[in-house]
């Protein structure tokens, strides 16, 4: 479904991403993980055709991102870090232009509005002003936006942030839902919901892949915390090594939680 | 086209709904009221004037539109050149701020429609303002009989300079986020056009005067106020309408490959 190889960004002098590539089965919930500033954010923009890369090919779908991006928009449903609301909007109001402009046809738009808002039970705040929400609610009309016109695959960037454990199990159990006949790529810093909802997992580091594998075969000897910062601190080591070209000593260094 | 429609309306709603738009009307009426009140009430001393000089002997037009309607527009052009950048600040800025040129950048909708939707909203938004201002008109073409034709040219003149203005606006919304810098580079860069005009008589260079004339709002205006349309100025205001708002489209398209 998803196929990017050699994916390169710049900014500037600045490597965000570098030479990454990766699939996504159709189905799969992928968890991408990485620190903070490991280029999560960059790969997402570029693969929903919000930036262009600097190298590298994406196709979605059998799509270039570059050369086909409207085929790709409309198969690709976007909840961004902050969810992209107009805070003057009511809820309901605010679907309908989302629909309008993501090109869902005039007969169906009534119906696939009141479809997320039922899965994203906004049917209470469906009449309330945006501004007026709790973050719960944002991120849930966040995530009603990117559904609205029924996208064959969902790129999520950080979907709990900021929630309560109560908001936080909502969304988590409304996105492995959503997975059940959908592709989904679900950036988190929460490992555990990986876990719980992933089928497979995608570490970067510095704009580089660490480990692309099932989350079975990563959490077979460790969980995915000691899996995690045991990984980034291998990459870190290498990253190290090949910056001073001088040592042999290849040896991850132990990072303890 | 029916994205560019559904963005259009979205900035037209977004208006109504913003309280600065109300404010901006509020001080828009007040404005163009004092200068009506002025130029009409003033009407009979500058006839006196005039006469003495000998001017309305060789005065062709009509004396309504001459005395008080053009004088009137040319004030409400002024106003709106520092009324435009506050409305247009937000077109672009805004949703750069509250990052919803995501949603839009990644929904399947081009950048050119969606520059093209803004930029109408903008448009019909000040349109609305100049529609105020054709009760004082009414009210003098009730009370007296000013030219119907040379008060259509020089409303053309005006909507021509709003739907200009605009487009600077919109170009300098896409270029910052910040909207106080938004607006002000809008402001100067309609300053520069409407300056060029005086600084077109003073230089030595006949050519460097030509163009800097031809480049003046002002004198793109006159002849619409005379009452005369010439082909010359259309495509003066078409070109500009043209060039900001692909600017803008090319800002918007930049900013991604930065």
């Amino acid at each position: 479904m998803i196929k990017i190889d050699g994916l390169t960004k710049y900014y500037g002098d600045f490597c965000a991403v570098e030479d990454l590539s990766f699939r996504v089965r159709e189905g799969c919930i992928l968890g991408f993980l990485g620190p903070n500033g490991a280029g999560k954010t960059t790969t997402m923009r570029i693969l929903t055709g919000f930036m262009p890369s600097s190298g590298g090919k994406v196709l979605v779908g059998g799509y270039d991102v570059f050369t086909h991006p409207m085929e790709v928009k409309k198969l690709i449903g976007y909840m961004p870090e902050l969810p992209p609301l107009y805070h003057d909007m009511r809820v309901e109001s605010y679907l309908q232009f989302v629909a309008k402009i993501k090109g869902v046809s005039r007969r169906k738009r009534k119906a696939k509005v009141e479809d997320v808002i039922n899965a994203c039970a906004l049917d209470e705040k469906r009449s309330a002003i945006i501004r007026s929400l709790s973050k719960g609610y944002r991120q849930r009309v966040g995530l009603a936006q990117a559904m609205v016109h029924d996208p064959q695959i969902l790129v999520l960037d950080e979907p709990t942030i900021g929630l309560d454990p109560r908001q936080i199990i909502e969304i988590r159990n409304l996105i492995k839902s959503l997975g059940e006949n959908r592709t989904v790529i679900l950036s988190t810093h929460i490992l555990a919901e990986v876990t719980m909802t992933c089928d497979r997992v995608l570490i970067i580091h510095h704009g580089k892949k660490v480990v692309d594998d099932d989350i079975g075969n990563l959490t077979k000897t460790m969980n995915i915390e000691e899996a995690f910062l045991k990984l980034v601190a291998e990459a870190e080591g290498e990253e190290g090594v090949a910056g001073l070209a001088a040592s042999d000593d290849n040896t991850p260094k132990e990072v303890t939680p | 086209m029916s994205k560019t429609l559904t963005i259009f309306v979205q900035e037209v709603k977004n208006y109504f709904l913003s309280p600065i738009a109300y404010i901006i009307a509020a001080g828009f009426v007040v404005f163009s009221g004092v200068s009506f009140y002025y130029r009409a009430t003033n009407f009979p001393r500058t006839i006196a004037a005039a006469q003495s000089s000998g001017l309305l002997d060789m005065l062709k037009q009509n004396r309504i539109n001459y005395f008080v309607i053009t004088p009137m527009l040319s004030d409400v052009g002024y106003i709106l050149m520092f009324l435009i950048p506050v409305i247009t600040m937000r077109l672009w800025a805004e949703e750069r701020r509250a990052h919803t040129d995501e949603l839009l950048l990644t929904s399947p909708i081009g950048v050119g429609k969606i520059m093209l939707g803004k930029y109408l909203g903008g448009v019909l938004f000040v349109l609305a303002l100049l529609c105020i201002t054709l009760v004082y008109v009414a009210f003098l073409f009730h009370y007296s009989a000013p030219d119907p034709g040379v008060t259509i040219s020089s409303y053309l003149a005006l909507v021509l300079f709003i739907a200009a203005a605009v487009g600077i606006g919109l170009f300098t919304s896409t270029v910052t986020e910040n909207q106080i810098v938004a607006s002000v580079s809008c402001l100067i860069i309609e300053l520069i056009f409407a300056t060029f005009g005086g600084v077109a008589q003073s230089v030595k260079s006949v050519t460097l005067g030509k163009v800097l004339a031809y480049v003046s709002w002002r004198e793109h205006m006159v002849n619409f106020f005379d009452g005369v349309i010439r082909s010359s100025d259309l495509l003066f205001f078409a070109g500009m309408i043209f060039l900001w708002v692909f600017l803008a489209y090319q800002s918007v398209e930049s900013l991604r490959w930065r």
